[in-house]
């Protein structure tokens, strides 16, 4: 039994925010049918990194990534009989997701009112850039701007360069969040009112919310807060030390007067820290990298797993910074079962990951992703009751390309 | 999208949210959707108010712009659940929560007995959401962690940031504990429908460095599917196999610009726009003028050749401003965005065509504050900010007195005993 057993998702899905949505649903046991097409696959689908470095519709670490625990159906939405069914297979779940820019679902007879009439208490989710209305509406788009757009650029980096973060495509991996958040919301209030509902998600508003206090300093005091490398206001030393080795780092981070106290021991009490410029907060803050080049004398001497250890175990919060080979050693990491290695047909051995959620009463159910099309003949004849003769003369007329 | 329920898809839950900074924006989540959320602090404030900024730059634990973001929509007690007083009316208030939100160290709630199964005794249908750096088991979980923390170990920082300075993270907002607390609200929503079936709630672990994993995981499949370790960069990608490095993000007049010139089929259907534009400007070099979009690929193009194209962008950039390019290249469906400040976020049209921006009142400061709005729209039951975030013990007297039916004589009591 897992806790969403019995709930069934729908994804058409591309790219990363609409499958990561429900891969959310997935992982806690909903039925989550993706659909897709084989003869206009997602781009994610071409996208590098692959598996031993071999290209391939069904090897790409990014597409496993988001799709894990999910159904895949090959389904031409140019042909008709495609599109009917694939109303047949919406019209059955509970909750349909649609990340597409705004208007693709409505000219395919998709849209939530077309749903609706067939069910009336479906959730759907239609999750893009900018929301269903307004004058960039129909913009297409994708996270690495967004992430510009939504201020997250403007507070990484260094004051005197250009923003240089944070990596990737930010926001796809914000708005997820609360696209699962919502849908689950919307099942608790089915259950409640009987009502479905549309919900209708701009990436960009619900980013801001990662932004609100420098929009509300904005609003209040008419500053604009811009990024100040590893700085912190309430903090000092606080930022990214060099380490022993090659491109290795700790970070290191002292709110207390205790941590100082403590972090000056671990050290050594050089004469340096007896500094009293340094024995108060304002004065470490104000000393800025004065006192990051001190600091860095020491940690230059060590391996960051040794300052590490060393800070954690005098009560200071200093973290190494993993890279992908440290993260997937990584004890804690590894011990909560965040990773688990699974056989994929085509890419062989792999470790997927899972979600940061552990549940007392359900273990982790971590499984691999789908090659496209895998379960187009399951889904049909069984979760849609056609024929094995339905079946195969509908993929005869290209129904499944 | 008409009919609005005005209680929100939360309204019949109770939450006490004892969590501090980690996790407030957990409980921020559920009271946008209605639920009626207790903030839980010490009594004298909760330390995380002298987060800045503040209102008028005053620091002041009652103008916390921190605070206010992530604590709007709760109602606010004080309360020392360490004094053993404190801990009975503790248990009592649990009695009537469907959920508790807390983010001290693992181990400290046991520790006063006010673990999860003592709390089941009281109210089997209570759910815990612990939010914490590394969660409740692990050899780490003891390990003391801020932000800055959670993005290292998280693998977010090694790769994020210029090749030749040290790896950063993003500055004055938590980002950890948003996506931490914004798992935690995932989590409480599980355990809720869960609960349905079966009546009991459960325990909710989650760990920061999980859901950081979950930013930084193109670090970790470029591992485990290649065993390549791959590096900060800055804005811009690396592109195999010969290393060439392709931008990003672009100096304008007065700022930067996302956008990537992309090859292939999608660069052929996007880059003719800009290069129309430009040419209209008379700023189309010949070199770029002469590419063919649709067989251009990095991996075939030398760091000069990706240099000419980059600085011809640039110098047609470097005459207009954010607000130009942006308005324009929408206009001609450039994926392009703007580098914005938060300046530039409150003047987007965008955001004011769709009235996203709230006004929510301070009556204590005299003004109304403009606040980001709900964080989806939904045919039913919209988000909202329901009242700013609380003052230090501002319903103390609603909710010991009226709801939980103390008498005036035993919440003074409580007071000077500084319990509450």
């Amino acid at each position: 039994m897992k806790i969403l057993e019995g709930v069934k998702v729908v994804e058409f899905g591309w790219a990363i925010v609409g499958p990561m949505t429900t891969q959310f649903l997935a992982e806690y046991g909903a039925e989550v049918i993706k659909i897709e097409s084989s003869s206009k696959p997602d781009s994610i689908r071409l996208m590098s990194p692959f598996k031993d470095d071999e290209p391939g519709l069904n090897r790409s670490g990014f597409w496993a990534s988001s799709n894990t625990g999910k159904y895949s159906v090959s389904l031409n939405l140019s042909h008709p009989k495609g599109l009917r069914l694939a109303k047949r297979i919406a019209t059955r779940a509970d909750i349909v997701v649609d990340s597409f820019t705004s208007g693709v679902m409505a000219k395919w007879g998709l849209a939530y009112e077309d749903l609706k009439e067939v069910k009336p208490d479906i959730i759907m989710l239609s999750s893009c850039m900018f929301g269903q209305t307004g004058p960039v509406s129909k913009m297409p788009g994708y996270g690495g701007p967004l992430t510009a757009i939504s201020g997250i650029s403007s507070i990484t980096g260094w004051p005197d360069r250009l923003p240089s973060g944070p990596y990737g495509a930010y926001t796809d991996y914000v708005a997820p969040r609360f696209n699962a958040f919502a849908l689950l919301a919307a099942l608790q209030y089915k259950k409640r009112t009987g009502k479905g509902q549309h919900l209708d998600i701009s990436q960009y508003e619900a980013a801001l919310h990662f932004v609100t206090p420098i929009v509300l300093d904005y609003i209040v005091n008419r500053r604009v807060l811009l990024r100040m490398g590893n700085r912190s206001n309430c903090a000092a030393p606080h930022g990214v030390y060099r380490c022993q080795g090659q491109d290795r780092w700790c970070a290191i981070a002292i709110s207390t007067h205790e941590e100082w106290k403590s972090f000056c021991q671990v050290i050594g009490n050089p004469a340096w820290t007896k500094d009293p410029d340094f024995s108060t907060l304002q004065g470490r803050l104000e000393a800025g990298d004065k006192l990051d080049r001190l600091l860095e004398d020491w940690t230059l001497l060590h391996s960051p797993e040794e300052v590490m250890a060393l800070m954690q175990a005098a009560g200071v919060p200093a973290g190494v910074l993993e890279s992908g080979e440290d993260l997937d050693h990584d004890p804690q990491l590894n011990h909560r079962g965040h990773y688990r290695e699974l056989d994929h047909p085509e890419m062989g051995r792999c470790r997927f990951r899972g979600q940061s959620i552990l549940l007392t009463r359900f273990p982790r159910a971590i499984k691999r992703s789908p090659c496209l099309g895998e379960h187009t003949d399951y889904v049909m004849t069984r979760l849609l009751d056609l024929s094995d003769e339905e079946f195969a003369k509908l993929m005869s007329e290209g129904v499944f390309e | 999208m008409s009919t609005k329920d005005p209680e929100g898809m939360l309204s019949p839950f109770r939450v006490l949210d004892l969590a501090d900074e980690k996790g407030f924006f957990c409980g921020k989540l559920l009271a946008d959707l209605g639920a009626n959320v207790i903030k839980v602090e010490k009594p004298g404030g909760d330390p995380a108010r002298s987060i800045g900024p503040f209102y008028k730059d005053t620091p002041d634990p009652e103008k916390s712009l921190f605070w206010f973001a992530y604590n709007a929509g709760k109602r606010g007690i004080t309360l020392d659940i360490e004094a053993p007083a404190g801990r009975d009316l503790f248990r009592k208030l649990l009695g009537s929560a469907d959920f508790l939100i807390e983010s001290f160290a693992p181990g400290y709630m046991e520790k006063l007995g006010l673990g999860y199964q003592s709390l089941s005794e009281i109210n089997k249908g209570i759910i815990m959401v612990s939010i914490t750096p590394f969660g409740q088991t692990g050899p780490y979980k003891n390990y003391k962690a801020t932000d800055i923390i959670c993005w290292a170990l998280g693998g977010t920082s090694y790769i994020s940031g210029d090749p030749h300075r040290a790896p950063v993270r993003t500055s004055h907002v938590p980002q950890s504990y948003l996506h931490g607390s914004s798992d935690g609200a995932i989590g409480a929503m599980l355990a809720l429908f869960n609960r349905g079936l079966a009546g009991e709630g459960q325990h909710v672990d989650v760990s920061i460095q999980e859901s950081m994993e979950r930013v930084a995981y193109p670090a970790h499949i470029n591992w485990d599917l290649n065993k390549r370790v791959i590096q900060r960069i800055g804005s811009a990608l690396r592109i195999p196999p010969h290393g060439v490095r392709t931008r990003t993000v672009y100096p304008c007049k007065d700022g930067a610009i996302n956008f990537y010139l992309f090859g292939g089929k999608t660069g052929a259907r996007w880059n003719p726009a800009l290069l129309e534009w430009m040419a209209s400007e008379g700023m189309a070099t010949e070199f770029l003028r002469d590419i063919d979009w649709e067989q251009f690929d990095y991996a075939k193009t030398s760091q000069e050749d990706v240099d000419r194209i980059e600085g011809a962008i640039i110098d047609f950039f470097m005459t207009h401003t954010k607000a130009e390019i942006s308005q324009e290249g929408f206009r001609r469906r450039i994926p392009l965005g703007p580098v914005a400040t938060a300046q530039d976020i409150i003047e987007d049209e965008q955001l004011i065509s769709r009235g996203y921006w709230v006004e929510v009142e301070h009556p204590e400061l005299g003004i109304s504050i403009t606040y980001p709005g709900p964080f989806i729209k939904g045919s039913e039951a919209f988000p909202k900010i329901r009242r700013r975030a609380p003052l230090i013990g501002e319903h103390n007297q609603e909710i010991y007195e009226q709801e939980l039916g103390l008498s005036e004589d035993e919440t003074a009591a409580l007071n000077r005993i500084g319990v509450i």
